[in-house]
């Protein structure tokens, strides 16, 4: 008997590849990865198409651009730290399968509460908890109509974006503090956030201009939704209903509490992203809060774009977030050294690809898991396999 | 302020809304009926409004002296060429979605959102090669002298003056639509695999291809409809964004709970408040020195608020009995029948 199963000799390499695959994170991050190199390439293609002299140029230019002088690094972390928030918003909404596409809206509405806070002097960590205070109503109402109504949460999601949207201009004509903004720059009303409501600098700006504490807090909040999810009984039943609504259910997980839970978490994740997108201590945007120009916030949508090509893992999120500003910052530059052939949305086009192709990484990790499931009595992969081989299988054994 | 005029101009909103909404959702009930989510709607729009209107563009310039764009009958020619062009467009954008939903078991919404983007991008990137702009914008009321009616009475004007040819052919397609999806055979079988798969497959029906025709019809369906908007939307220039209305229909679609007849009438009723917040706020700013008017004047986000908001009531009210088809995001696998 021994000798029958001796007599098939292990391929240490295809036996190192196996046990890679035995964690379903493994699969999840070669996925991810794979949907990048495949965006990137076709980027690469797109560039040889259109001007191929300069396509080696431009398409390191992509990853290389925001390391060349230090205002662009701190831009890029600058650029970064809201986008790993409103990923990990996006991502924690996923584990319960809850595709929070109203991340506009709740950024929107977080800002919009923050600014105005920071207007009537209060300090940046007021203003924060006001605009996740903001943020977590928002995310509430798409929770509480899933929960109760059976209202389709990408539905609800995207009526609340306009509707926040629309109402934000409604309720800056009633704050007195903000009349004084009227008419700055003709019909359009901007304000930017005042110093004393700003992110503070901590002496980064110094070093690398650009980046604040915004950084450490995206830093902290990725620690603590990593956390939530993977070390507490309530990240446990969100995974568990998001695999299984009825295992879920039968094991006696609160259905109701855990979707609206993780709609309002995530709601106040977006409203902290949406102060940090105002609140950089060096160049702090200028906040818009009228609602003339029928455009939604991009910002929201950065975050989808970061939790999928994050596998919506949080630690996975933080690099994609970084990875994608990357991208973005480039695309200026891109265009200069094609002399215009690279037009300045032509990183945007690569980020939407790498986004398309992030949401077949699901086929990708499917077929990693066929691969793994047929070959997991094989002799020749399992080398290093710590478990035991399963009795009966083989014939021989038998 | 309410004159014929007003009326007229309100009317003329209503039309092109009505028809772009109903297809659009027609949109969604042929996709969703087969079992494919299709949250793709608004690129589709952008995609079909995008490529309809560069090829009139490209008709103005290339055709400037010829019968084709000088006289209205070439115009009705050339409208209804530049409705299939966008048709065709949406097709192929149509496949991005089917292929990897059917074939490679993607997850439907994610791919539809990255869609969308996907939609934008590229509309804004072949704008720019074409017209050297670096901003999203482009001339949407093309030949609109041509389209200007005059008959002396405002009513018939401000209603027909904008509106084009492309209605016309919208007309048409809502009423065939609405035939295929209630009356024949294919509309059953469409609904068969939205419904139940499996036993869709066992008594011979393909159901991977009906998935594919419903995609496709429902991309081009929706793709029409967003040429029919935002050509026949006086704007100037147009953003290169569905303005949130490709997941409006979508939720036209729930209120009218997957039936096509009750789709038309919801579609009726949104169509109202879009058209009124322009032509009403529109109305009311001849008026001067009246306070009311002031005030409805300095809220009027809220009149543009109006829609989104009673969408969104009507989907607290109508979620809780809605039937979505039961197969609806799943992906077909045979093994499971």
């Amino acid at each position: 008997m021994n000798n029958a199963v001796q007599k098939k000799k292990g391929n240490w390499f295809l036996s190192a590849i196996h046990s890679f695959y035995e964690r379903q994170g493994n699969r999840n991050f070669t996925s991810g990865i794979t949907s990048i190199l495949l965006g990137l390439l076709f980027g690469f293609l797109m560039m040889l198409v259109i001007k191929p002299e300069s396509a080696g140029e431009g398409f390191l230019s992509l990853f290389t651009y925001g390391f060349t002088k230090k205002s662009l690094i701190g831009n890029l972390i600058g650029a970064a730290s809201p986008m790993v928030i409103s990923g990990l918003a996006i991502a924690f909404a996923f584990k319960l399968n809850l595709f929070n596409i109203g991340i506009t809206g709740q950024l929107t509405m977080g800002a919009f509460c923050s600014v105005i806070t920071a207007l009537y002097g209060g300090n940046w960590f007021l203003c924060m908890v006001v605009g996740a205070l903001a943020g977590g109503v928002m995310g509430f109402l798409p929770g509480f109509l899933k929960a109760k109504f059976n209202v389709n949460e990408v539905l609800s999601g995207i009526m609340l974006n306009w509707v926040a949207y629309y109402s934000i201009g409604l309720m800056g004509g009633l704050i007195p503090q903000l009349q004084q903004f009227k008419y700055v720059r003709g019909p359009s009303y901007f304000t930017t956030v005042p110093k004393t409501g700003r992110l503070p600098d901590m002496g980064l700006s110094k070093i690398l201009p650009g980046a604040s504490a915004g950084v450490l807090v995206s830093l902290i909040l990725v620690v603590i939704i990593y956390i939530i999810l993977n070390k507490t009984v309530f990240g446990f039943e969100l995974r568990m209903a998001g695999k299984n609504k009825y295992g879920a259910r039968y094991a006696g997980a609160n259905q109701t509490k855990s979707i609206i839970l993780s709609l309002v978490i995530s709601g106040a994740l977006a409203g902290i992203a949406g102060y940090m997108l105002y609140a950089n201590p060096y160049s702090p945007s200028m906040f818009k809060w009228d609602s003339t120009s029928n455009t939604l916030l991009a910002s929201g949508f950065d975050g989808i774009s970061v939790a999928l090509v994050g596998q919506s893992n949080p630690i996975g999120c933080f690099f994609s977030a970084f990875f994608i500003s990357l991208i973005n910052l480039s695309s200026n530059n891109l265009n200069t050294i094609s002399d215009g052939a690279y037009n300045i949305h032509y990183a945007e086009l690569i980020r939407a690809v790498i986004i398309y192709l992030a949401a077949l990484s699901s086929f990708i990790s499917y077929r990693i898991t066929k691969w793994h499931e047929a070959h997991d009595d094989d002799p020749k992969y399992t080398m290093f396999s710590n478990r035991y081989p399963k009795l009966g299988n083989n014939k021989e054994e038998r | 302020m309410l004159n014929a005029g007003n009326i007229g101009g309100f009317f003329k909103y209503f039309i092109f809304y009505t028809i772009g909404f109903i297809l659009g959702s027609f949109g969604g009930l042929y996709s969703e009926s087969s079992g494919i989510i299709n949250i793709a709607l608004e690129g589709s729009m952008i995609t079909g409004a995008f490529s309809g209107i560069v090829f009139l563009q490209y008709m103005k310039t290339w055709l400037a002296t010829s019968w084709l764009t000088t006289t209205l009958g070439g115009l009705v020619i050339v409208y209804l060429l530049a409705s299939i062009v966008a048709i065709l467009f949406s097709l192929i954008y149509s496949f991005l979605l089917s292929f990897v939903s059917i074939k490679l078991k993607a997850d439907q919404t994610i791919v539809g959102t990255a869609l969308n983007t996907v939609a934008v991008t590229v509309c804004t990137i072949v704008n720019t090669f074409i017209y050297h702009k670096d901003t999203p914008e482009i001339a949407n009321n093309i030949f609109g002298s041509f389209l200007k009616i005059e008959t002396g009475n405002l009513f018939w004007d401000n209603m027909l003056s904008g509106l084009n040819f492309s209605v016309i052919l919208g007309v048409v397609a809502i009423v065939v639509l609405w035939v295929v999806m209630n009356k024949m055979r294919f509309g059953l079988r469409l609904r068969a695999c939205g419904e139940n798969p499996g036993a869709a497959d066992s008594v011979g029906i393909n159901v991977s291809r009906m998935r594919y025709l419903g995609t496709a019809i429902g991309c081009s369906a929706a793709g029409l409809g967003g040429f029919i908007i935002f050509s026949c939307m006086p704007l100037g220039t147009w953003q290169i964004d569905a303005l949130g209305y490709g997941f409006l229909v979508l939720a036209i679609e729930i209120f009218g709970n997957w039936k096509a007849t009750n789709i038309i009438f919801c579609s009726l009723l949104f169509s109202f408040f879009f058209a009124f917040a322009p032509t009403f706020l529109a109305a009311l700013s001849t008026i001067e020195n009246n306070p009311l008017a002031n005030t409805i004047l300095s809220n009027k986000a809220f009149y543009y608020m109006l829609p989104y908001l009673i969408a969104l009531i009507s989907l607290i009210i109508f979620s809780k009995k809605s039937r979505a088809p039961k197969a609806e995001g799943i992906p077909y696998d045979k093994s499971t029948r």
